[in-house]
Parts: C-alpha cells; sequence; structure tokens
C-alpha cells in the first residue's frame, strides 16, 4: 500500500534540509560584510608597514547608549567614523568631523544623525522606511539636534539654527504660532492710527505687495487681490484725518542736518546706508507729512518699542528735516494720475469686507494694536512639538510624494519655499522663496522637539542665558531717549554693532566723551554705521558720564590706575622712542593709523592721548582678549616694559582730529 | 509495505513488531478527510518550538519588546526567519482551524457521540484566536496598542462588569505594562497550557468515539463497522505519511517565511492614532459589525451569540443520515445555511480589511483614501 504521501517523503526532507542550509549560508553573508571587505582592505593600505597583520574582526558593530535607550549599529557600515586615517575616504568609511569633540560612546549616531540604528541595512538604516519615518537628517537640517544638548540660545557654533531662529522671531512666525516658552513679540508697528498716518494710496500699495516697496521688508506677501487690499486699506485709514499739514521749513537746511545726524547709519537711501531702519529711498510716498514730523521729533510717543532714538531737535530742526525728506524722497515712476486712481479705489472699498480679512488673517499678531480687532490668539498651528510630530499629522494634500519623501523636513522645507504648497487655501503668507533661508527656518523648525529627549546630564549649553540688564532711573531714561542698545551691549543686553559699552569709564576719558558725544568722530573709518549725532544736552552727557565712571568700569583696569602705572615714567622722551620702535617693528600701523598713516581696519589711535585712559591702554596690552574674546589684535606677549614703552608712545598722540 | 515485509524478516525484532506490524487504523489515514486535525496540530508543535527561541530574546516590557523584535528583525541570528515562522504558522493555523471545523460539519460529523468533541473543537478554535490576539500585542507595536485599545473600550460597554472587567484585562485603567504582562502569561503560558490539556481531551475522543460508532458511513465501512479492528496498515506507513504531511507544512511555512517578511508598525505611541485603527485579519469583521452599532450589541452579544449557535449544532441535529459523507443531500439546507454564514463572515473580513479607509468610510479597493 503506497501512496503520494510515501513518494514524496525523501524529496521532502532533501527540499527541507537545503532550505534550512539556505538560512545558514545567508546568515553569514550579511549585506554589510561587502564593506567590511573593503575597510580592511583600506586599513591594509593604511596600515604601518612594519606591523605584521592588521586588526580586524567581521560582524554588527553596535553602541548601547544605556542613557537614551539607543542601539546604533551605524558602525557596522561607517567603520571609520572615529580613525582620522579616513578623513579623505569616502562614505561610508569617512571620518566623522567631530570624532574629537563628541564622544561615539557616550551618544551614539542617532540622537543627533536619526534614522533606524538598529537597521545593519542601506535602507532600513537611513529610511525612511514603512513604519519607521524617523529617517536620518540631511546634512543640512542636521543642526536642528544641537539645542538638545547646547541649549537654545544663539550661538555661532550652530550658525544654521541661530540664522533660522532669528528669521523665524523677526519675520513675526510667533504672531500666528505659538511656541511654548517663547514671548509672542510684535514685529510690525500697531496700525490703530493708520489713517493719520500713512497715505492711503500707499497703503493700498503695500498692502498689494510689501516687497515692491521695501524689497527686505519682514512683512510677507499675503497675495491678496486688488478688491482684498482695498478693502483692507479702507478700513485702516478710514478714520484718518482730512487735514494734511504743509511742511514749510527749508529744504537746505534740513539736507545739511539729515547728513550731519547721520540718518543713513540705520536708514538706506538708495542702496547706501544702515540696515537697521527702513529704507528711506520712497518715504514720501509714504508717511504722511504730519506723522513724518512727528517721527522725526519724538518717533517713541508714535510707537514705544521702535528702535529709533530721539535725537532732540528743535522743533525747526526737525521741520527743516521733515521739509527736505519730504521733497527728496519720492518716487520718480508713480504718476499722480497712479495715486489718484487708487485713492478712488480705496475710498469705494468696503470697510466691513476689509474688517473680516484683516480678523481673519491674524494681522494683529504681529501689528500689537488695529482699532475695532480683538486679539484672539495665534491663529497658526502651535509649532512647540514640530520638529517631534510624527509623519502621520502632516497633510501632503494633493502633493504626490513616493513614501520615501514623505518625511517631516522634507514637508517643512517645501512648505518655507511655498506656504501654500498643500493646501492652496490657506491664509500662511509668502515669506521668502530663497532656499539657504528655507533651510534655517526648517532647520530651527525641526529643533522644536517640545519635551527634552537626553537626560539632564547631557546638557552643555553653548551660551549663557541672556542678561537682564536694563539701566534704571535718570540714565536708563537717557539710554532708552537715544536707544543705546540697539547699537551697544552693556552687561550682556544690546546690539553688536557698535562697541561694547560695559567698561567704557575705566576706558576713554572725560572730556573727550563730551566731545564725541556732541560731534561723534568715526574711529572705524571703514565702518557704515556710524554714530549718529545726537542733541544731547551737556547735562545728559554729564550724567553718561558719572554712570559710566562710577558703574561700567573694570576693576582689573582701575587697580593699574591706583598702581604702579602711574608711576611710570611716560613723558620721557627716551622710552617714547623705544615705544615708538616696538610699534613699528611689530606692524601695528598694518591695521591702527596715526596722523593718517597706517591701515584702517583698528580704531584710530591719532588722539588716544586725549581719548583712551593710561590705564586702560596697559591692561590692553597685557591681555587684548580679556574684553572682546573675538578680537583680532594679535597676542604679542609683551614684557612690562615694553608695554610701558607702548603705552608711552600711543598716549603720546594728542592731536586733535 | 508489502505482506512479505511484515512476516518473513527476522533481522530486528523491534522494527518488526513495532513498525511493521500490521494495526487497525483510525479512518483518517485511509479516507479521503484531508487530515486538516492532524496538520493543526503540527502548526501547534511548530509554533511552540519558534516560540520558545522567540521567548530567548524577548523581554514582555514596554521600552523594551519593540526594540527586541527590531532586533530579532535586524540582527539576532535567524530571528527573522524563527519570527516569521511563527508569524505565518499561526495564521496557517487559523485557516487550517476553520477548515477542519468545516470539514466536520460539512461531513456531519459532529453529531452522536461526537457532540462533545465538536464543543472541544470548538473550544480550541477560541483558544487559537485567544492566542493570535495575544500573541499580536507582544511586539507592542501600533496594532498591539490600538489594538488593545479597542478591545478594551468594547468590554467597558458591557454592563454592569463591564469597568471591572476592562480593569481585570488591562491591569489598570489604561493599556500599559500590565496589559502587555498579562498578555505575556495568557499566550505563553495559560493558553498554551489549556491548549495541550483540551487537545489531548480531543485526541482521547477521537479514539473513543471511533470505538463506540458503529455506524460508518462511506463505501468501505458501511458494511462491515468492523473493519477497524482488522489490521490494515503498518505503523510504518503512518510514520512516514504523517512525516510527510508535517514536512510539508514546515516547506509551506519555511518557502512562504523566506518570501515575505511578519510585518511590524511603529512603536506604540498613545500620541498617535492611526486611522484608521484596523484590528488583526482575523478579528476585522468583528471589527466590522462594531462599526454597526452600540459596542455592547455588536461586540459582545453578537459574536457570543455566534458561538453559541455553533456550539449547540450537534444539540439540535439528530439526524442519523449522510455521516462521513461529504454534502450528504440530505443535509443540503444545512450545508447552504452554513456556507452563507461563513461566507459572510469572510466577505466581513474582507470589507474590514480591504474596503475600509479613514474614520472606517468605505472605499473600494483601487480608491484613493482622502487624508482630510
Amino acid at each position: 500500500m503506497r501512496d503520494i504521501f510515501q513518494w514524496i517523503f525523501g524529496p521532502l526532507v532533501l527540499v527541507v534540509i537545503l532550505l534550512f542550509a539556505g538560512q545558514i549560508w545567508k546568515e553569514y553573508h550579511p549585506p554589510y560584510l561587502e564593506y567590511q571587505k573593503q575597510f580592511k582592505a583600506m586599513l591594509v593600505q593604511k596600515a604601518n608597514p612594519d606591523a605584521k597583520s592588521v586588526q580586524f574582526n567581521y560582524g554588527v558593530r553596535q553602541r548601547w547608549i544605556k542613557a537614551l535607550n539607543r542601539a546604533d549599529r551605524c558602525e557596522t557600515c561607517h567603520l571609520g567614523v572615529s580613525d582620522p586615517r579616513f578623513i579623505d575616504a569616502k562614505e561610508p568609511f569617512k571620518t566623522h568631523p567631530d570624532f574629537m569633540t563628541h564622544d561615539f560612546g557616550k551618544f551614539g549616531c542617532t540622537v543627533c544623525h536619526a534614522g533606524q540604528g538598529r537597521a545593519v541595512t542601506l535602507a532600513a538604516a537611513h529610511g525612511p522606511v514603512e513604519n519607521w519615518n524617523d529617517a536620518l537628517y540631511h546634512s543640512s537640517f542636521i543642526e536642528n539636534s544641537c539645542p538638545q544638548c547646547h541649549g537654545v540660545l544663539p550661538t555661532n557654533k550652530m550658525p544654521e539654527y541661530t540664522h533660522g531662529k532669528s528669521l523665524f522671531n523677526e519675520d513675526g512666525c510667533l504672531g500666528c504660532h505659538k511656541v511654548e516658552g517663547q514671548k509672542r513679540t510684535q514685529v510690525g508697528p500697531p496700525l490703530n492710527i493708520m489713517g493719520a498716518r500713512v497715505k492711503t494710496d500707499w497703503l493700498f500699495r503695500w498692502i498689494l505687495a510689501p516687497r515692491a516697496y521695501l524689497p527686505h521688508t519682514h512683512m510677507p506677501d499675503y497675495t491678496f487681490s486688488e478688491s482684498q487690499a482695498a478693502n483692507i486699506a479702507f478700513f485702516l485709514t478710514k478714520d484718518g484725518l482730512t487735514q494734511q499739514l504743509e511742511l514749510t521749513g527749508s529744504y537746505e537746511n534740513g539736507k545739511r542736518i539729515f547728513n550731519e545726524s547721520r540718518c543713513l547709519s540705520c536708514h538706506t537711501v538708495g542702496g547706501v546706508g544702515g540696515i537697521i531702519g527702513p529704507d528711506l529711498g520712497k518715504v514720501a510716498t509714504k508717511l504722511l507729512p504730519e506723522r513724518l514730523l512727528q517721527t522725526i521729533t519724538n518717533p517713541h510717543k508714535l510707537w514705544p518699542e521702535t528702535q529709533m532714538p530721539i535725537y532732540g531737535f528743535t522743533d525747526s530742526e526737525a521741520l527743516d528735516v521733515a521739509t527736505f525728506i519730504d521733497q527728496e524722497y519720492i518716487d520718480f515712476d508713480l504718476t499722480d494720475q497712479q495715486t489718484a486712481q487708487q485713492n478712488t479705489l480705496v475710498n469705494k472699498a468696503d470697510a466691513v469686507a476689509g474688517r473680516k480679512l484683516v480678523q481673519e488673517y491674524g494681522c494683529i499678531g504681529c501689528h500689537g494694536k488695529i482699532s475695532g480687532i480683538k486679539d484672539e490668539g495665534e491663529i497658526g498651528p502651535d509649532l512647540t512639538s514640530i520638529g517631534n510630530t510624527h509623519i502621520s499629522h502632516f497633510e501632503f494634500g494633493s502633493v504626490d510624494l513616493p513614501p520615501k519623501d514623505q518625511t517631516v523636513p522634507n514637508w517643512l522645507y517645501n512648505k518655507m519655499l511655498d506656504p501654500r504648497l498643500y493646501k492652496v487655501d490657506l491664509k500662511m503668507p509668502y515669506f521668502s522663496n530663497e532656499p539657504d533661508k528655507a533651510i534655517a527656518v526648517t532647520t530651527y523648525l525641526l529643533s522644536l522637539k517640545g519635551e527634552l529627549r537626553v537626560p539632564n546630564t547631557y546638557k552643555h549649553p553653548f551660551e549663557q542665558a541672556p542678561s537682564t540688564y536694563s539701566p534704571q532711573g535718570e540714565v536708563g531714561m537717557i539710554i532708552d531717549k537715544f536707544r543705546c542698545l540697539v547699537c551697544h551691549k552693556i552687561y550682556g543686553n544690546g546690539g553688536t554693532m557698535a562697541p561694547e559699552l560695559t567698561w567704557e569709564g575705566s576706558r576713554v576719558q572725560k572730556d573727550w566723551l563730551f566731545r564725541y558725544m556732541k560731534n561723534p568722530s568715526a574711529l572705524r573709518p571703514l565702518l557704515v554705521e556710524r554714530m549718529p549725532r545726537f542733541k544731547m544736552t551737556d547735562a545728559e552727557i554729564e550724567a553718561l558720564y558719572n554712570y559710566f565712571h562710577s558703574t561700567l568700569v573694570d576693576n582689573r583696569v582701575e587697580d593699574l590706575a591706583v598702581g604702579e602705572a602711574m608711576n611710570m615714567p611716560h613723558n620721557q622722551q627716551e622710552i617714547i622712542q623705544v615705544g615708538s620702535d616696538l610699534y613699528y617693528k611689530n606692524n601695528c600701523d598694518a591695521c591702527h593709523t596715526i596722523n593718517l598713516k597706517g591701515g584702517a581696519i583698528a580704531p584710530d589711535l591719532t588722539d588716544s592721548g586725549k581719548r583712551l585712559l593710561t590705564q586702560f591702554v596697559e591692561f590692553y596690552l597685557h591681555d587684548p582678549k580679556a574684553f572682546v574674546t573675538q578680537s583680532v589684535e594679535p597676542v604679542y606677549h609683551f614684557s612690562k616694559p615694553e608695554i610701558t614703552a607702548l603705552t608711552a608712545f600711543i598716549i603720546s598722540h594728542k592731536e586733535e582730529k | 509495505m508489502t505482506e512479505e515485509d511484515t512476516t518473513t524478516s527476522p533481522r530486528n525484532r523491534f522494527a518488526r513488531s513495532i513498525l511493521r506490524e500490521k494495526i487497525p487504523v483510525s479512518r483518517w489515514v485511509t479516507n479521503r478527510i484531508l487530515g486538516l486535525g492532524a496538520i493543526n496540530f503540527y502548526l501547534f508543535a511548530l509554533l511552540t518550538i519558534t516560540g520558545t527561541l522567540l521567548m530567548v530574546y524577548y523581554v514582555p516590557s514596554t521600552t523594551q519588546a519593540y526594540n527586541d523584535i527590531k532586533d530579532l528583525g535586524t540582527t539576532v541570528s535567524f530571528g527573522s526567519i524563527v519570527r516569521n515562522m511563527h508569524r505565518w504558522s499561526a495564521f496557517l493555523m487559523i485557516i487550517s482551524g476553520f477548515l477542519h471545523m468545516s470539514r466536520v460539519f460539512f461531513t456531519a460529523e459532529y453529531r452522536e457521540p461526537r457532540e462533545f468533541n465538536w464543543l472541544v473543537g470548538l473550544f480550541l478554535f477560541l483558544m487559537i484566536l485567544g492566542m493570535a490576539y495575544t500573541g499580536y500585542t507582544l511586539p507592542w507595536d501600533q496594532k498591539s496598542y490600538w489594538g488593545l485599545t479597542i478591545m478594551s473600550q468594547i468590554l467597558e460597554a458591557i454592563p454592569g462588569i463591564g469597568s471591572k472587567l476592562q480593569y481585570l484585562v488591562l491591569g489598570g485603567t489604561e493599556v500599559g505594562q500590565n496589559t502587555l504582562t498579562r498578555s505575556f502569561v495568557m499566550h505563553v503560558k495559560l493558553l498554551p497550557l489549556l491548549m495541550s490539556m483540551l487537545m489531548a481531551v480531543h485526541f482521547w475522543r477521537i479514539w473513543k468515539d471511533d470505538h463506540i460508532t458503529l455506524t460508518f458511513a462511506g463505501e468501505d465501512h458501511t458494511e462491515s463497522p468492523n473493519q477497524l479492528e482488522q489490521p490494515s496498515v503498518t505503523w510504518r506507513y503512518i510514520l512516514t505519511r504523517e512525516t510527510s504531511k508535517f514536512l510539508l507544512v514546515l516547506l509551506f511555512v519555511l518557502v512562504f517565511s523566506i518570501l515575505f517578511n511578519a510585518p511590524l508598525e511603529e512603536q506604540a505611541n498613545p500620541m498617535v492614532t492611526p486611522d484608521p485603527v484596523k484590528a488583526p485579519w482575523f478579528f476585522v469583521g468583528l471589527q466590522e459589525v462594531l462599526s454597526w452599532g452600540a459596542p455592547f450589541w455588536t461586540g459582545i452579544v453578537a459574536p457570543l451569540l455566534a458561538i453559541v449557535a455553533v456550539a449547540v449544532i450537534p444539540y439540535f441535529d439528530h439526524g442519523r443520515e449522510g455521516i462521513g459523507v461529504w454534502f450528504h443531500p440530505s443535509r443540503r439546507l444545512s450545508n447552504v445555511l452554513f456556507t452563507a454564514a461563513v461566507t459572510i463572515f469572510i466577505g466581513l473580513i474582507i470589507v474590514g480589511e480591504f474596503m475600509r479607509g479613514p474614520g472606517w468610510i468605505f472605499y473600494w479597493p483601487w480608491q484613493h483614501w482622502s487624508v482630510n
């Protein structure tokens, strides 16, 4: 009695044994073995000729990071990451650029790079693959991982992240998007009295296309239609004043004051000037004459958050400047007929529809005050943990991408380039379509991971928390009036455009400060942004000097003033001569100028004897980087007598410039 | 084996006595009844072996389990093939268990005296489903987590004891470590133990019922019910035949495991709800029913009624005609009803698995799911 089962018994045993043998063969030939063989060959090439053999074991290499609960097997193929001999090798063997600073035994790979650390095939490890969307970050976005340990403060060690963060804050993203722990700052001016501020036709053109007027404005383009723009413009200006002020000052006088006051340190005209304030090239087409005059007289009254200082002009001076600006900075391409047409269009518009648009598009997020509009909070999605959000929460809409491209970074990057890519009727406006900015902002967004993903022991912030320094009292009011901290930094608070003033009291002489405040000369002739000429009163300068002298000092310098430095024979001609020899021997004149001779990189030393305090020069020559760590001044390690001689030489220059 | 082999060779008394001696043998060796029960037993053996191997690496912890399964798929030696075999054997066991029950129904072999064994078989099938379901929870991926979540919501819908039962199954008020521990204990200890015991009872009843029965259908046995007692085949024949069958099953599972990896979704994440949340395929039919109404009626009462209906079949069917015969004409109505019920349930699985999109909205399989 035989049946089919009796016949197939033998062949079945054979086939099953063969299949099992195949599995064993497969187990001994994993895909990564090819890379390991290549690497071993490279190792043999690079090995010391004396060495008898190269130590290399085939197999999976793993970093098990207990603190992070990560097992990263990337080094199974990326075999040269911590071997400096492979710095020029091709991937996957290349040396990691940070192998000295980041101990891979402590961090592993995926905590920064993402990807699937447990996988050991190319596709699965790099991703994205099905059911593993945490794909390897493109190198452009890699800095998004740094803030996990290194803190969220801007630093030049994370340029992409810092750039993205400043774009995010300055372009007013926080007006519509909440980010936990970040303050919603109003980056635009209040819009509650627009009718008294700007010309209606200008506002219409501005809403229609902000970049046509100011190419670098933070105001994004909402791609409103002409009728929408007219409705909004009408709503914003409908309570305006009808009476127009006639500016009757002196054009010539205004021009003189405008130039003397160095308005172009902050403002640009015709491509020349600073970038703190807006371009003034066509400002006469924008501001109503009365508003122009008010801005020049007291900008703080109109907009408390403005960076513009109060110059302290007299009424007639202010009128002259306003007259000059009103007549000078007009748009020659704009005809009266066009403005009339636009004005008619706006005046016929629908204020109710305009109000609805202003409310819907969340204008109040950036423009703190708009009459008739209630602030209802951020209108956009909360971005607190956008960088840690699952891909299924991102809608690609009609954009049909293969699953391998459906990643969060990819979604964000393309959204930055074209905010309405995934859904056409979104309210999100168009910012910049420059890829480098999109990369920066995407990097920043990816860094917003919500909760901390590394233990506290991994924290290693690059920067200290920002200073809360804010001068009070009389001096505080003066510093606020002239907006000193827009350019200068004191105790870590303020801008970086002008020299830090934290130790100014230990640096400069009283008489020089008085002269300089009345008529600031350029210490560094190459700079565009020069100190504006304010109309400061003697009392104000006195108060500032007293503050500098009593508070903004450095004890290391002050100690020199009462110590031996003062007893040095600085006036002796021989010593000055020694200092002079040292000065020219060390090529100091390559950067510094004395009496119109020398380089223009460093401050002019022609009047140092009248400007600088002796003890400051002494101290500075000891350690040029004590105050400004990024100072380009070389460290020469002068001896004490040499420093005395150089100090004597430098302060011997008391010429007026 | 031919006649002379069994009698003339004195070489090996042991072989002669045990392997070559003709023995009385149950019908399932000689009749064409597919041997699905035996196949189920082989799959159970395969599952026990591969499951034991998987336990070497698997740690039932919510933080560890998913990573362990990932490791099985990426770096553990033979981890992938063993896991695949475990998964596909389990699927195959559900199918062959179902086919086995269908065969018993179509040949009307649940009738007296086998009504008790039909019940035992039914419980065994339910346990297969229980094993499959608890097995699904162990990798602690999205399917595990959200499957458990749905199930706990169904349990909660039972009036009175609902929330207590939910607490018992989850080991708390929400799906977490205790749930996983309980699933694990069910999957590797409680259910295998119960299944082994029930299987022993099942096999014993087969033997006993065969002896009790005096009525055999089929062309060879109708006239001589005592055929059973007469020696017909040798042990060697039976062993070769059954080993071949086992090897066939093994080969099928092995080839399938080499060709297809067992799925593993993303790690369980309470923050991300997949849409749609779909139960394992063998429960997706129930889920489809569940989508029609209140969880208590659709998720508890309806399945229980179905089980009770299947359980009581032998106690209502007292006919004597057509036992052991495929599709006997006298049983046309029962067969049609049974086939219809089974078809509907398979249809429900197909609809649930392939025609339900986000929000459990109906889509044809070729239609694109609109994400909004």
